[in-house]
């Protein structure tokens, strides 16, 4: 059942068009991840979502409910929703009113919202710090104590935005298996956004690519079957390597899917590039193609990797067929499919 | 050198004689100030969180009408209060000329427009997120501008007290409306006016050093409290 449906939903900031949605369906009681670089439009999308910020045409309904894009977000829906920030604020307050502020606009009693805000600091880890000064945590604390002032509230939908960015890996876990609880427990939906997050796969039922404010389509030309190392942080292109090196462990195992954005590869000559860098493939041009205004160069690192490049810049690094090249894969340019065999 | 040491030590001297007529203009000083930044602050800090909050049609006049009466002179203000509550004026009948009354009435209009401009740059420099957090959780607009409020707490202060410095250093409400009656209305800076007239300028600024004084303890206060609600 869906929850949000959006239909050509547009949202401009000055003059520029920051999210062009043509259109796109949430269900209900699922984890949907937003993956997309920085830049993408997965904060306006969530701001947009937790009925923060008008968008300027299009329509969006939320469970049933049409939404104007000429009026103010009606309050009550915020009643409903809510959003988890990429950095959250604390009121200069102890953690404990922080994460008692919703049920006190609620009008919940001062007994009721201290046991309810202790039970919540309790599921994040974070109980021994409910008298300690909020602005004082550190930024994974914060990110905790954020989520427990987000789920004492039991919303339908929590939005949450980048909610693994700057935290150790063991808030990181912390957090996302917290998520995953909140789903399967409660029939909470999610929505949860990220720029590097290949180790969602094993969380989300759902993967939306953002990518300049639009829905972004995996590239078939590049999309590969991995197979996760047993730390479950290596992703091998083929069985025996090249190998890709993940920033945090797989939420799950298994064969997945990966597609990368050939427009987010770098490439570099052999000389500048170190094949020592994490995710650095070493590989040879084999084929050059123009295909409008842009090269589409093909690189056998083990598999053929595609890179697309402007004119200017193939220019610029003076490369050709059979030259001996660096394909650099940032993370971002990572997209996890949902199917589990190639496209 | 001379000249201010021999003020240094009047002044010391009239604070340890505990100086009646002296503590009467302190006292004048203190009470008149405290009363209009005190009403001040009621309604310019509503107004400067409504200008802070709430769109509306012409808002942007508005905030360059209230920035524009920042620069309004004191003699203006005493002239315009001066003209509803003399006897011919519309309040002649409620004798409020020369009254300490009328010296706050006239400082109230003043320093409304510096706490107003003061917490609406306060609110402006807010991070957005504390806005936003408050909203997200559900917050009505009433309980978010609270919030937002409280977070700028320290902004909002300075507001006030740049107004209070505004009005314990002015003469020209103060002699118009208050008439530097000795005794009752005469404040600091009137009476430093007077003796300046009648050539006691040690004793001028004497008066001048016990108003820095003071103006010194004043934001002495604010900046313990600003630093023991950080804590």
């Amino acid at each position: 059942m869906s929850l949000y449906k959006m239909e050509k939903l547009r949202a401009v900031l000055g003059n520029k068009t920051v999210l062009d949605i043509e259109s796109l369906t949430v269900e209900k009681g699922v984890i949907t991840a937003f993956m997309g670089p920085n830049g993408a439009g997965k904060t306006t999308l969530f701001n947009i979502l937790a009925f923060l910020r008008r968008f300027h045409s299009g329509s969006l309904v939320f469970d049933g409910i049409p939404l104007l894009c000429s009026q103010a977000p009606p309050a009550q829906l915020r009643q409903r929703a809510v959003l988890v920030p990429q950095e959250p604020i604390m009121f200069s307050s102890s953690v404990e009113k922080n994460v008692a502020f919703g049920l006190k606009c609620r009008g919940i009693s001062l007994a009721q919202r201290t046991k309810q805000a202790h039970k919540a600091l309790d599921e994040v880890g974070m109980l021994g710090f409910a008298k300690a000064a909020a602005h004082r945590l550190s930024g994974g604390e914060t990110k905790r104590v954020a989520l427990a002032r987000a789920i004492v509230l039991d919303p339908e939908v929590l939005l949450c935005d980048e909610p693994t960015a700057g935290v150790d890996s063991q808030n990181r876990i912390i957090i996302l298996e917290l998520i995953g609880r909140l789903n399967a427990q409660r029939g909470m939906t999610v929505l949860i956004t990220s720029h590097n997050a290949p180790w969602l796969a094993g969380l989300a039922s759902r993967m939306v690519h953002l990518d300049s404010g639009r829905i972004a389509e995996p590239f078939p030309e590049n999309t590969f079957l991995v197979h996760p190392g047993p730390d479950g942080r290596s992703l091998f292109l083929t069985p025996d390597g090249p190998e890709l090196v993940l920033e945090e462990p797989l939420a799950a195992a298994g064969t997945l899917t990966i597609s990368l954005d050939p427009k987010q590869l770098a490439l570099l000559p052999a000389s500048l590039g170190r094949a020592a860098d994490k995710n650095s493939l070493s590989g040879v041009i084999t084929g050059v193609l123009l295909k409008e205004d842009r090269l589409l160069v093909t690189v056998n690192a083990g598999v053929e990797i595609l890179i697309s490049l402007s004119l200017a810049q193939w220019k610029a690094k003076n490369l050709g067929p059979g030259d001996i090249v660096q394909i650099s894969i940032p993370a971002s340019s990572i997209r996890v499919l949902p199917e589990k065999k190639p496209l | 050198m001379g000249f201010f040491w021999d003020s240094i030590v009047s002044a010391l001297n009239l604070l340890l004689a505990a100086d009646s007529e002296l503590l009467h203009i302190v006292g004048v000083s203190l009470t008149v100030s405290s009363s209009s930044t005190l009403l001040a602050s009621l309604a310019g800090i509503p107004l400067g969180l409504f200008l802070g909050f709430v769109n509306f049609w012409g808002k942007r006049v508005v905030i360059t009408l209230f920035q524009t009466l920042l620069a309004l002179p004191t003699v203006v203000v005493g002239l315009f209060v001066y003209a509803f509550i003399s006897r011919r004026g519309i309040f002649g009948p409620f004798d409020l000329l020369y009254t300490k009354t009328a010296i706050v009435i006239g400082q109230t209009i003043l320093i409304i427009p510096v706490v107003t401009v003061l917490t609406l740059a306060a609110i402006s420099r807010m991070d957005r997120r504390y806005k936003d957090t408050a909203l997200t959780l559900g917050a009505g607009p009433l309980t978010t501008a609270r919030m937002v409020a409280w977070e700028a707490r320290f902004g909002i202060m300075a507001a006030v007290a740049a107004a209070f410095g505004r009005v314990i250093a002015e003469v020209g409400i103060s002699m118009m409306l208050g008439g530097n009656a000795k005794g009752f209305t005469r404040t600091m800076p009137t009476a430093m006016a007077l003796e300046y007239d009648k050539g006691e300028f040690v004793l001028s600024i004497a008066l001048g050093l016990i108003l820095l004084a003071l103006a010194l303890g004043v934001n002495g206060f604010l900046q313990f409290f600003q630093g023991r609600a950080r804590q």
